[in-house]
């Protein structure tokens, strides 16, 4: 079985470089190639000698995946849909005026079963490989324009957290694909101790899936608070923040009259006291047979003006792609049970 | 990735097969907890824990997990495989997966059945009815102990052998009529979680009553 070297990082290179009898700076060469010059066949590396080329295609790859699917919305969001083993995962490109954003996938499916998610609604299939999340940046047609990239995608990164930093890894090095570690958010519903091994070994910034203050009401949107409460996960940011300055942020997606009251307002700011952070509220994409209701903009608005009012920075993510079913699961659930058009 | 430093080593006493693959590890319990809470567990401190539900009493003398190994599993092959002598980290207990009600309906299948378990041994059961699912009737994991502790409260699904509730657990759930004010407590694989609860909301059950714990 031939080796795939793209995802592969500059050590892996290196040490697949010298595994194969040749010397170390082939796997720089390679990065290059692979990662700077975006390669994806061994023949094009001309400063590499032919009998070095010619190992190489006998004994690797450069896989990639185009994706099988687009779906383009009136506000220009894209919605790609990439095959993964027989499943699909999803990627979703959002422009802007001052930037492009990435909304890559981590996993196929995912297993943390949050009541608003349609991804949980296919429980867990598979972790993706840190080629598979690199697949989604580098196989789109607008990944030259890319300024920033979240993992807010399909899966729970902290729970494929060795591929999801192989990928931080190579998108941000200056050997891969040079994106700065300000312009890449990583979100998660904060596993412990998962969270505090990412914050070792990565400078990205990072987005913590709040959606409700208070315990049972967080636990029954979301099943992990009964296993890693948030109040653990809030220290531990708040205790690293003595040395670590990464952006943090807190997403909140605003249910009407589940968590938008001034009750959860008034406890927000309490349980984020001593915090640096903003809060990004965020328009609930609806998904068939939910129990709940997005919040309307009024709610929203006034529960920004609230938490402005006590000193936290607020925003209102705007609502994307709604057309081309951009919440995150719904294009490829759909896609395991009815043929897709093309 | 090392463990918290609040992780401590223990010996294990007991590491005995359940079922067609599950396995009960225990080990001298030193340590209080609430029934439902869990554990990280590991063989080496280099190695991030896995977590595990506490199956035992909160009053018994050993603190026990119960699991299948996973063949392609990092942790639970290697778990299985430990005699009594060897040593464990585990982290102390955690979570708020805690049955605070008069009424409920437990809901597990597999070895999600662990925290139900665990409370009630620690005196938790009452009059809860226990729906328990398994492919394989060897698979329901304490059957007999729960059809002396529950009565016809407990409820034993099976997929593929005879003799029990024929089908799903959430084939069960659908094939009754709830009081709206029931209470529900799932623990199980994602689907099965996801599954009940979109079942049990489209029946009228509101999503606050309804506590689930998923493997992770």
């Amino acid at each position: 079985m031939s080796t795939n070297l793209f995802g592969l990082t500059l050590g892996q290179l290196r040490a697949f470089a010298v595994d194969l009898g040749r010397p170390t700076y082939l796997g720089n060469q390679l990065a290059q190639w692979i990662y700077k010059r975006r390669a994806t066949s061994f023949e094009v590396m001309s400063d590499l000698a032919v009998p070095v080329r010619k190992q190489l295609q006998e004994l690797c790859s450069l896989e990639r995946q185009e994706p099988t699917r687009v779906d383009e919305s009136r506000d220009g969001t894209k919605k790609y849909l990439f095959p993964v083993n027989g499943k699909f995962i999803e990627t979703a490109y959002i422009p802007e005026t001052d930037r492009k954003t990435l909304c890559v996938s981590s996993q196929v499916g995912c297993k943390m079963g949050c009541l608003f998610c349609m991804t949980g609604k296919q429980g867990f299939q598979a972790n993706l490989t840190s080629a598979q999340i690199l697949n989604q940046v580098v196989s789109i047609a607008e990944f030259s324009q890319l300024t920033n990239v979240v993992y807010m995608g399909m899966g729970e990164p902290l729970d494929n957290l060795d591929a999801v930093l192989l990928s931080l890894e190579i998108l941000t090095a200056d050997w891969g694909l040079g994106f700065s570690q300000q312009k890449i958010t990583v979100s998660s519903v904060g596993l412990l101790p998962a969270l505090e091994d990412f914050f070792n070994r990565s400078k990205v910034r990072f987005a913590l899936s709040l959606h409700s203050p208070f315990d049972e009401e967080r636990a029954s949107l979301m099943p992990v608070q009964n296993v890693h409460a948030m109040d653990d996960v809030l220290d531990f940011i708040r205790n690293r923040q003595e040395s670590d300055v990464r952006r943090v942020s807190i997403e909140y997606i605003c249910f009407a009259g589940v968590n938008d009251t001034p009750r959860h307002t008034k406890e927000l700011v309490r349980r984020l006291h001593g915090l640096k952070t903003r809060v990004n509220l965020i328009h609930f994409h609806p998904i068939p047979g939910t129990p709940l209701q997005g919040s309307d903009s009024s709610a929203m608005e006034r529960m920004q003006r609230e938490l402005s009012a006590k000193g936290i920075a607020a925003t209102i993510r705007r609502s994307r792609g709604e057309d081309i079913w951009a919440a995150c699961g719904l294009l490829s659930t759909k896609a395991l049970t009815v043929p897709l058009k093309t | 990735m090392k463990v918290p430093a609040s992780t401590k080593s223990v010996m294990v006493c007991q590491n005995l097969p359940r079922g067609k693959r599950g396995r009960w590890l225990s080990w001298e319990r030193d340590f209080d907890f609430l029934p439902g809470q869990i554990v990280g567990v590991t063989d080496d401190p280099n190695r991030p824990p896995r977590w595990y539900s506490l199956a035992s009493g909160n009053k018994d003398s050993w603190a026990s997990i119960l699991f299948t190994p996973v063949d392609s599993g990092e942790l639970s092959p290697i778990l299985s495989r430990l005699v009594p002598g060897d040593r464990i980290w585990i982290t102390p207990p955690q979570g708020s997966f805690l049955d605070k009600k008069k009424q409920a309906v437990w809901v597990a299948t597999g070895t999600g059945v662990a925290p139900f378990l665990a409370m009630a041994r620690s005196g938790f059961a009452g009059t809860r009815v226990l729906v328990q699912g398994a492919r394989y009737l060897e698979d329901l994991y304490f059957r007999e102990e729960w059809q002396k502790r529950l009565g016809k409260n407990y409820i034993a699904c099976c997929t593929r052998e005879q003799g029990v509730f024929d089908g799903r657990v959430t084939r069960y759930l659908e094939s009754q009529k709830w009081p709206m004010d029931t209470h529900f407590f799932l623990c199980g694989s994602s689907e099965m979680v996801v599954d009940a609860r979109d079942l049990l909301i489209s029946q009228g059950i509101p999503f606050s009553q309804i506590v689930a714990e998923v493997y992770f």
